[in-house]
């Protein structure tokens, strides 16, 4: 991302990430169409999510991320959109959680590349 | 001396009508006058010029000032505000025990812990690609929702902190010697200030270079440097002083928009992320103890969640990141009224985006106080 000349050290869809914690808690807090124990759910999966978009965040705060975190993006959209559908979420409540375990599988492989240390980055690339 | 040339004029017009000399060698007489009048008018506008921009140099390091205050907060506060949460979820969920380590299924009152546990324990036993989350370059391959603890490990590093408050610090030391040399008229003066301000910004740059993510920084504060370099070779004038103003611009712009952007992607939605997370555990928190409280109870919760929902919307609508955008745009009008011969509206510009800055800058640092160091009494 270029702005005047600075660059801003990052490829991770940080957005994206944000968005489908916060579509997790708005169906925490929706008792019109889930029980308790699936808002329970919901905000277990929203938490841990934002556990794991702090960490990515941290590291990109720190350092230059490599360039791979772009391919691990697409599927971060994917996703993104499938949450965010509320319909489908109300009809496939298990599929929604499925597809939320997929990301936190994703994102666990992000953090693995966001810690890699320089020198295998170099060398796998 | 205009209000005297312009009272002796008509002094002289009334003495000349009354005693009926002639009319010519007034007319002469008075033309004179009226340029005299004229040029003092020109003078004292160039002045007010000077001065108006003077005095919007100092209001501009004012603004910094109190700009910086509030960004510091926002950064200083990244890793107390996970510990404040994390600490909000114990307080709500006795199923969640506290150690090193954290799962967020803990909110789920069927989560088996000892299960999860064993599992995790037994597939990073298989695999050594599993690590422990609290190995900050482990190649964590899966952790089942496992995450360390914020008290044991805070999250966002110290250095990367302290880098972008290296950034803050050089843009105050560049608006309280930008309005130093612009305050002072003795040379020799200007010439240490400008000095003084060129070894504080090397220094601040050789911090930098040790930082990998501070290096961006590097190249602006450099230029700043040079211009500084050139500056000091001249005796002062007032017109050296614009050219600095003018010919920095470009890399102050730079600086603030790096700080925009960081302090969006790392701290304004974060924020917004964080405060939304309180209030809806405060309120799924609600919905499993209602039964079983007073209405005295209720309330004193129902109270919590309100505050906590008045934060979220004020996460949501108070970003960061339009400090340095006003900023940006207060040093551009700046620089515009230090390029311009008739600064008037350029001057009323100005002072409208500084009006404009004022009343935001109160808006945010309310704003940090409600969310940010409300949290720190409690």
């Amino acid at each position: 991302m270029i702005m005047t000349g600075i660059t801003i050290p990052t490829t991770l869809d940080i957005p994206s990430l944000a968005d489908i914690v916060h579509k997790c808690f708005v169906y925490a807090r929706d008792n019109l169409h889930f029980p308790q124990e699936r808002c329970d759910e919901w905000l277990s999966k929203g938490m841990i999510l934002r556990g794991y978009l702090t960490e990515l965040l941290a590291a990109d705060f720190s350092k230059s991320l490599p360039t791979e975190v772009a391919a691990a993006n697409e599927k971060l959209k994917a996703i993104k959109i499938k949450i965010e559908d509320s319909s489908k979420a109300l009809a496939n409540y298990s599929k929604a959680i499925q597809d939320l375990i997929s990301l936190t599988e994703i994102l666990t492989k992000l953090i693995v590349i966001v810690h890699r240390p320089v020198s295998l980055i170099t060398e796998g690339s | 001396m205009l209000p005297i040339l312009l009272g002796s004029g008509l002094k002289q017009a009334l003495l000349r009508f009354s005693s009926s000399r002639d009319r010519s060698q007034y007319e002469a007489k008075s033309r004179r006058n009226l340029r005299w009048a004229l040029l003092a008018l020109l003078l004292l506008a160039v002045g007010c010029d000077r001065q108006s921009l003077l005095k919007k140099v100092n209001e501009f390091d004012r603004q910094v000032n109190e700009s910086t205050v509030v960004i510091t907060d926002y950064y200083q506060t990244l890793n107390k505000q996970e510990v404040d949460l994390y600490l909000l979820v114990l307080e709500l969920e006795p199923n969640c025990r506290m150690g090193n380590y954290i799962n967020y299924n803990c909110l789920q009152k069927n989560w088996d812990e000892s299960a999860a546990r064993n599992n995790f324990t037994r597939r990073s036993a298989a695999d050594p690609n599993i690590k422990d989350p609290c190995e900050e370059s482990s190649l964590i391959q899966d952790r089942d929702g496992w995450l360390c603890s914020p008290l044991e490990r805070p999250p966002f590093s110290e250095k990367g902190i302290k880098a972008r408050l290296n950034l803050l610090k050089s843009l105050t030391e560049y608006s309280k010697e930008l309005a130093k040399l612009a305050g002072d008229n003795s040379p020799s003066k200007f010439q240490e200030n400008v000095t003084t301000l060129k070894s504080r910004l090397i220094s601040l740059g050789e911090t930098l270079k040790l930082d990998s993510t501070a290096t961006q920084y590097i190249d602006p504060i450099s230029k700043i440097i040079g211009i500084l370099g050139k500056l000091a070779l001249q005796e002062y004038q007032w017109g050296e002083a614009r050219k600095f103003i003018i010919e920095a611009e470009p890399d102050i712009n730079k600086i603030l928009d790096f700080l925009a952007q960081d302090l969006d992607k790392y701290r304004g939605r974060l924020l917004e992320v964080n405060t939304e997370a309180r209030y809806t555990l405060l309120m799924n928190y609600y919905n499993t103890v209602r039964k079983e409280q007073k209405r005295e109870e209720r309330s004193v919760l129902l109270n919590e969640i309100r505050e906590s929902k008045a934060a979220y919307d004020l996460a949501v609508r108070e970003k960061p990141s339009k400090v340095p955008i006003q900023l940006k745009d207060i040093y551009g009008k700046l620089v515009k009224l230090a390029q311009s011969d008739g600064a008037v509206q350029d001057l009323a510009q100005l002072n409208a985006a500084i009006d404009l800055f004022k009343d935001d800058i109160e808006q945010l640092k309310t704003a940090v106080i409600q969310l940010l160091e409300k949290k720190e009494n409690k």
